[in-house]
């Protein structure tokens, strides 16, 4: 991955103003603001390939901390496949292949040095359709604080189930029934209970795929409340079709299209003052 | 529906509503008819399914019932010390080689003391069966004190008396045609009637090995030897084959190699069971020296013939796994091997379990592989270990089957029976297990 000796990080002229920001390559067609003030992620030339077909072309951007980032774009513009980089979840995909440069605070995820559990653990996911262990409650939450060694006896582990499942808003509904099993939940506590395990970890990332794609609109409105509140310790990067759902929960937003980001900027001026034609034409309805 | 007046439709030649629905309706009943047809087809299929095991179970417990009970005798047996134990040592190795059976004759001759003479005493004693010395040498050798006393004793009476109590031999065919003489007939007939003849339950089928005389023939030598034979197989096949599948599937690369594997794999789910008794008799008995006839070498040949078919529904068992378990389990952050532990393996165990059974099932039944490694010699006693010479249930259904007298047919049919109790037996335990590990997704 590091075959681009040019991009040391914390190096160059480019990033001085930023160390953690890798410097622009030349030629780049994406309109806005791709870079942010100390960013946790900072992207640069990211391919990706599924066999020979290309899913993501040439993208480059800077995720900040402590907001919430939108991808929108039309079915199979790259979004989920690209959000699936961050936490190297397409290395399970068989045949996938990701070049460029992904840092997470200045480390290259792709780094041999790097472990992938390891950038799980800080990069943590919620999925489109819930997915909760066939397990209990308590156990879904415990998961992740267990394999990863993370309390040290019953009483802290208690602890952190309890102080996760309160802050995806789900403890009152579930507080005398810890025992029974996940999968009894509804579609949206479901949602809530797998965003419960994430947060458990105390990751940095948490990346949404469309995580209300499969709820109605009022555990909908629950996730999107929820996304808010966490939004005050975790950078999020939410894939969505909805573009209200972007334009209430996200501070920036990312415009995909066809395997390249078109348009990156804040998300009041994305919805506002589109620059690029083509997200005009998605936010406007003209297509997608 | 406007449209049945729709200029525009009927102007573009488009069909109205109407029409529409009449052809529809025409179609239905073509439809309906076809599936009531598709139906009978089911049906008729499910009937000739049911019709033939129907006629296998029934054609196999009518011969087999009456195996469950056999002809005893009731003698009046005096423990003679002088026929035991004449230089009164009390030695247990004395009193197993003593005459046992001079104390079956003698009891005989005080129940009929009419009959004299040489030849017409050995039809006499021809009444009993040997193995009626050898309950009398076991009673002694369990408790001595017996010696000098009297008591009344339930023997094997012969297969001859056995298959005519049980009617198999008809008293009205000449006496020449049946194994017993009219002589005998009548002394038969005498000892039911005073209750000394009946039919009781068959301990001797269900406590004894292999025999050469039908009443004393059982099936414990070979329901022991394939518990053992299955047991060998069962606990090597199911973790090897586990853990070849969850290789195979969640950690093994997809190339070149791993299809050649796979490819084989299948191929090998469909050799021939014989080659597998070929290959064991060359590595396990010729080339390591394990010994023949052993229930440790049929489990290893077994186990080649079942790992296939476990590796083949393992994988099958993985692969249902959803993969969002998988997705949920690697966002968390948990290893590959801690995924799978902790999650695939738990959802997947009651399809591995099913492949097990089947696997299972299918080596309990194989008899080919096991005539190869000799477990098909005629051994007598009951394996206590897995490297005793021993058979096993099918093979003995092949070893009595082979055999002409009457008194075999019916053991047959019920080593028969026996094996499909067996099998019911290891289904059942295995559909509990299974619906302990279920879980809903």
């Amino acid at each position: 991955m590091n075959d681009t000796p040019s991009a040391p990080p914390a190096a160059g002229p480019a990033t001085a103003i930023d160390a953690k920001s890798l410097p622009m390559p030349e030629g780049i067609r994406t309109v806005g603001s791709v870079t942010t003030a100390d960013p946790l992620f900072s992207c640069r030339s990211v391919d990706v390939f599924y066999g020979q077909k290309q899913a993501i072309k040439n993208l480059n951007i800077d995720i900040g901390r402590k907001q919430v980032l939108a991808m929108i774009g039309p079915s199979g513009c790259g979004k989920s496949t690209f959000l699936r980089c961050l936490n190297r979840m397409n290395d399970t995909i068989v045949g996938a292949r990701v070049e460029g440069q992904i840092h997470l605070d200045g480390r290259d995820i792709h780094d041999r040095k790097q472990d992938v559990v390891q950038l799980r653990a800080r990069v943590g996911m919620v999925f489109q359709k819930p997915n909760p262990f066939p397990k209990s409650i308590y156990e879904n939450v415990a998961y992740g604080p267990r394999i990863h060694g993370l309390a040290g006896d019953r009483a802290e582990l208690d602890d952190i189930v309890s102080t996760s499942l309160r802050r995806a808003g789900l403890w009152d509904e579930v507080k005398d029934r810890l025992q029974q099993p996940g999968t009894s939940l509804s579609g949206g506590q479901q949602q809530r209970l797998c965003i419960a395990r994430t947060i458990a970890v105390n990751p940095e990332v948490i990346l949404m795929d469309e995580p209300c794609s499969a709820l109605d609109p009022i555990a909908t409105a629950r996730i999107e409340d929820l996304i808010d509140e966490l939004r005050q310790s975790y950078a999020i990067c939410i894939v969505t079709h909805s573009m209200q759902q972007a334009a209430r929960v996200s501070q920036r937003t990312a415009y995909f299209h066809l395997g390249e980001l078109i348009e990156v900027g804040e998300t009041d001026r994305i919805f506002t003052n589109p620059r690029a034609k083509l997200t005009e034409d998605y936010i406007t309805g003209r297509f997608g | 529906m406007s449209s049945t007046t729709d200029p525009a439709a009927a102007a573009s030649g488009q069909r109205t509503a109407a029409e529409t629905q009449a052809i529809v309706e025409r179609s239905l009943r073509r439809r309906y008819r076809a599936e009531k047809r598709f139906q009978a087809y089911g049906i008729a299929a499910v009937l000739a399914g049911v019709l033939f095991v129907v006629f296998l179970f029934g054609s196999i417990f009518s011969q087999g019932a009456s195996v469950f009970r056999q002809s005893y005798l009731r003698l009046q047996v005096f423990y003679d010390p002088a026929v035991i134990d004449p230089a009164g040592t009390r030695l247990a190795d004395d009193l197993a080689t003593a005459d046992y059976q001079a104390l079956v004759r003698e009891s005989l001759r005080k129940r009929f003391p009419d009959v004299e003479g040489r030849a017409a005493l050995r039809k006499l004693y021809a009444v009993a069966s040997g193995a009626a010395a050898v309950e009398l040498q076991q009673r002694v050798a369990a408790d001595p004190t017996l010696i000098g006393r009297s008591e009344r004793v339930w023997v094997l009476a012969d297969d001859a008396v056995d298959m005519l109590l049980k009617g198999e031999t008809r008293r009205d065919s000449a006496e020449e045609e049946r194994r017993l003489t009219d002589e005998q007939v009548a002394w038969i007939d005498a000892l039911a009637a005073d209750g000394s003849l009946a039919l009781r339950f068959n301990r001797a089928f269900f406590g004894n090995g292999d025999s050469r005389d039908p009443e004393q023939a059982g099936v414990r030598g070979a329901l022991f030897g394939s518990f053992l034979t299955l047991l060998i197989t069962l606990l090597l096949s199911f973790p090897i084959g586990v853990a070849a599948a969850v290789y195979l599937e969640e950690f093994a690369p997809r190339n070149r190699l791993t299809d050649v594997i796979e490819v084989n794999i299948n191929n090998l789910a469909a050799v021939p069971s014989i080659v597998f008794g070929l290959l064991g008799l060359a590595v396990f008995i010729a080339y390591f020296g394990l010994p023949r006839s052993a229930p440790l070498v049929g489990g290893l040949v077994l186990t080649l013939l079942t790992l296939p078919t476990i590796i083949i529904a393992s994988r099958a068992a993985l692969k249902a796994v959803p993969p969002s378990i998988r997705e949920a389990a690697f966002g968390m952050g948990a290893s590959r091997l801690q995924t799978v532990a902790h999650h695939v393996l738990p959802l997947a165990m009651p399809g591995m379990l099913t492949g097990a059974i089947i696997g299972m099932a299918r080596a309990l039944g194989e008899s080919a592989p096991l005539l190869m490694i000799g477990m098909v010699a005629f051994i007598v006693d009951v394996p206590k270990g897995v490297l005793d010479p021993s058979t096993a249930l099918p093979v003995q259904v092949f070893l009595w089957s082979d055999l002409p007298e009457r008194g075999f047919v019916e053991r047959t049919s019920g080593a028969i029976i026996v094996l499909l109790l067996f099998l019911l037996v290891m289904n059942a335990t295995a559909v509990v297990l299974r619906n302990r590990f279920e879980k809903r997704w």
